[in-house]
C-alpha cells in the first residue's frame, strides 16, 4: 500500500512538474516574441534615429551652403570699352 | 504520506516556474541597455557634425565677394533697417555689380560701397547675393610708389606704380576692384587693361565723362612710373596690368596706403 502510494505521489509530483514546465515554456515562447517584438522597433529607431540624425547634418549644411555658395572667385573676360577713369 | 509527496511535487513545479520567470526579467532589460548605447552613439555624429560646420564660415585670410543675383539690390543703413538706397547690376560698365564683404552675419552681409564718399558701407540681404571667396589682395604703397599682390599671407607679385600729383592726389583707403575694361585704344593711356575701384577722385567730381573713379591701369608712359603723374588713377606698367587681369577677380580687396 506504502509502495503504491508512494508511486502515485510521483507519478503526480512528475505530471505537475511537467504540466508547469510546459506552461513556463509556453510563458516564455509567449514573451520571446514580446522580447524580440520589442528590440524590433527599438531596432527600428536606432536605424531610424540616425538616419534623420544623418539627413539633419547633410540637411542642415545643404542650406548653409546654398546661401553662401562660397566658391573660388576667378579672373574674369574683360569689358571692351573706352574706359572713363580718373587716369 | 500523500500530501506530504504532492507538497513536494508543488514545491518543486514552483521553484522551475520561478526560475523560468527571473530569467525573462533578465532578458528584458537588455533592450533599453541596447537602446541606452544607441542614444550615446546617435548624439556624438550630430555633435562632429555641427563642430565640422562651424569652421567653414570662419574662414581663415580671404576676403568674400557677393555678386548681385538679380538686376538691383537695396541696401540698408543697419540690419533689418530702413532702406537707403537701391543699386543696379550690371553697373555702367556692363560688369555684375560686386561688393566686398566686411562681415558675415548669416542672412545679412556689411559691404564696401562703389559709392562716394569712399570707405562708405552698408547691409545688404545675403540671399539677394552669391557669394565668392578670394585669398588674393593688392596694396600699393603711396611713398615708396610700389604695388604688391598677396596670395594669403605670400606675395606673388610686385613692381613700381604711379600715383596722383599733389593736386589730384590717389586717395589712401580700402577699396576693391568693380571690373575689368580692355580699351578698345590699345595705345592709349590707359594701356592694356584696366582695372576698375570702388574709390573716388576726393578733387575731380567727374573726368573724361565718368563720375571721377578711380581705377589701376597700364599705360603708354611707362616713364612716368614711379612718380605723381596721374589724375588720381594707379598707373603700373603694362606687363604688370596684363598679369593682375589674368590672375584677379572682380572684387578682389585693395589697400591704398603712405
Amino acid at each position: 500500500m506504502k509502495i503504491k502510494a508512494m508511486l502515485v505521489g510521483i507519478g503526480a509530483a512528475l505530471a505537475l512538474t511537467a504540466g508547469l514546465g510546459g506552461l513556463a515554456g509556453t510563458a516564455a515562447a509567449d514573451q520571446k516574441p514580446s522580447v524580440t517584438s520589442a528590440p524590433a522597433p527599438a531596432k527600428e529607431r536606432p536605424t531610424s534615429a540616425p538616419v534623420p540624425a544623418e539627413d539633419r547634418p547633410t540637411a542642415a549644411p545643404v542650406p548653409a551652403d546654398e546661401r553662401p555658395s562660397v566658391r573660388k572667385a576667378g579672373p574674369q573676360e574683360p569689358v571692351v570699352v573706352r574706359p572713363s577713369y580718373t587716369g | 504520506m500523500r500530501t506530504n509527496l504532492l507538497r513536494t511535487a508543488a514545491a518543486a513545479a514552483l521553484a522551475f516556474l520561478l526560475t523560468g520567470c527571473a530569467g525573462d526579467t533578465s532578458s528584458a532589460v537588455r533592450p533599453e541597455t541596447a537602446s541606452g548605447v544607441n542614444r550615446a552613439t546617435r548624439s556624438e555624429p550630430m555633435g562632429d557634425v555641427s563642430r565640422a560646420t562651424r569652421p567653414g564660415p570662419a574662414g581663415g585670410v580671404s576676403s568674400k565677394i557677393a555678386s548681385v543675383r538679380g538686376s538691383r539690390i537695396t541696401v540698408y543703413g543697419a540690419k533689418e533697417g530702413a532702406r537707403t538706397r537701391t543699386i543696379t547690376s550690371p553697373n555702367d560698365y556692363g560688369a555684375t555689380r560686386v561688393f566686398l564683404v566686411e562681415r558675415d552675419e548669416g542672412e545679412w552681409l556689411q559691404v564696401l560701397l562703389p559709392i562716394r564718399p569712399n570707405g562708405s558701407k552698408g547691409w545688404i540681404k545675403a540671399a539677394d547675393v552669391t557669394l565668392a571667396e578670394t585669398a588674393h589682395r593688392v596694396e600699393i604703397d603711396r611713398g615708396a610708389f610700389r604695388f604688391t599682390v598677396y596670395d594669403g599671407d605670400r606675395a606673388v607679385r610686385t613692381g613700381r606704380v604711379a600715383t596722383g600729383e599733389a593736386g589730384t592726389p590717389t586717395p589712401p583707403g580700402r577699396y576693391f576692384l568693380t571690373e575689368l575694361v580692355r580699351p578698345v585704344d590699345q595705345d592709349g593711356a590707359y594701356g592694356a587693361y584696366a582695372f576698375g575701384l570702388s574709390g573716388f577722385s576726393p578733387v575731380l567730381r567727374s573726368f573724361a565723362g565718368g563720375p571721377g573713379q578711380l581705377a589701376i591701369h597700364g599705360t603708354n608712359k611707362p616713364s612716368a612710373i614711379g612718380t605723381r603723374a596721374s589724375h588720381g588713377c594707379v598707373r603700373v606698367s603694362d606687363d604688370d596690368i596684363t598679369w593682375m587681369a589674368k590672375n584677379l577677380a572682380i572684387g578682389t580687396p585693395v589697400v591704398v596706403r603712405g
